[in-house]
């Protein structure tokens, strides 16, 4: 019985590392955002690379168009709206594993969108009045995220990432903190 | 354990994925001072029983603001300004008790009001003449001593806040304006004979 799981575990573990091995052969992966697209209307695609070893590096392009964010922008609950994001970010595989496993990063985020403020015109016959002037904002932005990732069939990527950065240069006019959440789906090869 | 890792993972994406920062806000308020205007009709401090006691605002769309003109109408495209005051009347010597009255008995001269915990004044809009207005009597049907304040939606006391009903996505102006006629508390009093 006892030689019987030991074979069982041997033979475990040597299907593990052939399957850390296929995946680790292949270095390139595309992902897309789908918790983004469903929650928030907003295309949100990533490229990785993966190096030998625990580091990976990509990017993540994002372009919104929320209805929610526009109708909240036009009704003044919010002075901006982001339209775009630039994510380069830096991973760290936290797992040994390299089916499943967890991660951190750092990140990278130059974005942009719409701002409105209120000013004060005068009309052609010298009378005030206030109105709202809108205009484009972009800023810069750091941040940290954690994730969990899994693959089916050593080249179908499931990826879960958490993650917030702030804001650095013009906090007057762009969001304070930029999120970097998603359920990611993603292809590896 | 593992399940648990998932599911926490996925709970707090979708928590944060659309969570709000402090961007939030009401961006579309102006906020100005225009002193006077509202107004209690000119009265001495004793009425009559059947006497209405009449609460007036009636003013242009072309205001001063800090010396300098401001369109009310412009800024807003608001067709009412709104604002509130409460009556009661005492009970005994530290009690007062809000009178309300059914809207019907409320002579509703100019623009419009609600009646029930306060009064709610309507402002109209008067494009012939670019004003807006509100004249509206309130029944004193009982003898009695009374008094009036505008603090009902306001920490004010010495002032009343009209804020534009504003078109959807427009500018709500909110406009804090000195009243007289009533003590350092904020309360105009008058008794009923």
């Amino acid at each position: 019985m006892k030689k019987l799981l030991g074979l069982l575990l041997l033979f475990s573990l040597a299907s593990q590392a052939q399957q850390n091995s296929i995946i680790a052969g292949k270095k390139n992966e595309f992902r897309v955002d789908i918790l983004s697209a469903i929650v928030s209307t907003k295309a949100s695609l990533s490229y990785e690379r993966f190096f030998d070893g625990d580091f990976s590096t990509g990017f993540n392009v994002n372009f919104s168009n929320s209805n929610k964010l526009n109708d909240d922008f036009d009704n003044g609950y919010r002075n901006n709206v982001p339209k775009f994001e630039f994510n380069p970010y830096v991973r760290y595989a936290l797992s040994k594993s390299k089916a499943r496993y967890y991660f951190a990063e750092v990140f990278g985020s130059y974005n942009g969108g719409d701002y409105k403020e209120i000013i004060r015109l005068t009309d052609e016959n010298g009378i005030g009045y206030y109105t709202t002037q809108k205009s484009k904002y972009t800023d810069f932005a750091l941040g940290g995220s954690l994730g969990y990732k899994m693959y089916f069939k050593d080249a179908i990527a499931l990826e879960f990432i958490v993650g917030f950065g702030s804001n650095l240069t013009n906090k007057a006019k762009s969001p304070d903190v930029i999120s970097r959440v998603g359920i990611n789906l993603g292809y590896r090869f | 354990m593992k399940k648990l890792h998932y599911i926490l993972l996925i709970s707090i994406a979708f928590l944060v994925s659309n969570c709000d920062t402090n961007d939030d806000g009401f961006y579309n308020n102006v906020f100005v001072d225009i002193p006077n205007l509202v107004t209690i009709d000119t009265h001495p401090a004793q009425y009559t029983v059947g006497e209405k006691l009449y609460v007036n605002a009636d003013f242009s769309r072309f205001q001063n603001e800090n010396g300098k003109p401001l369109d009310l109408f412009k800024t807003t495209g608001a067709a009412e300004f709104a604002f509130s005051y409460i009556i009661e009347k005492q009970i005994d010597a530290s009690t007062w008790e809000v009178v309300t009255v059914d809207e019907s008995q409320l002579n509703i001269v100019k623009g419009n009001a609600q009646n029930g915990a306060y009064v709610y004044g309507l402002c109209e809009y008067n494009d012939v003449d670019e004003t807006y207005e509100y004249r509206v009597g309130f029944p004193l049907s009982a003898a009695g001593s009374y008094r009036l304040s505008y603090g009902y939606n306001s920490s004010s006391s010495n002032s009343v806040e009209l804020r534009s009903l504003s078109p959807a996505a427009r500018l709500i102006l909110n406009i804090n304006s000195l009243v007289t006629n009533v003590d350092s508390a904020g309360y105009y009093y008058f008794n009923v004979n």
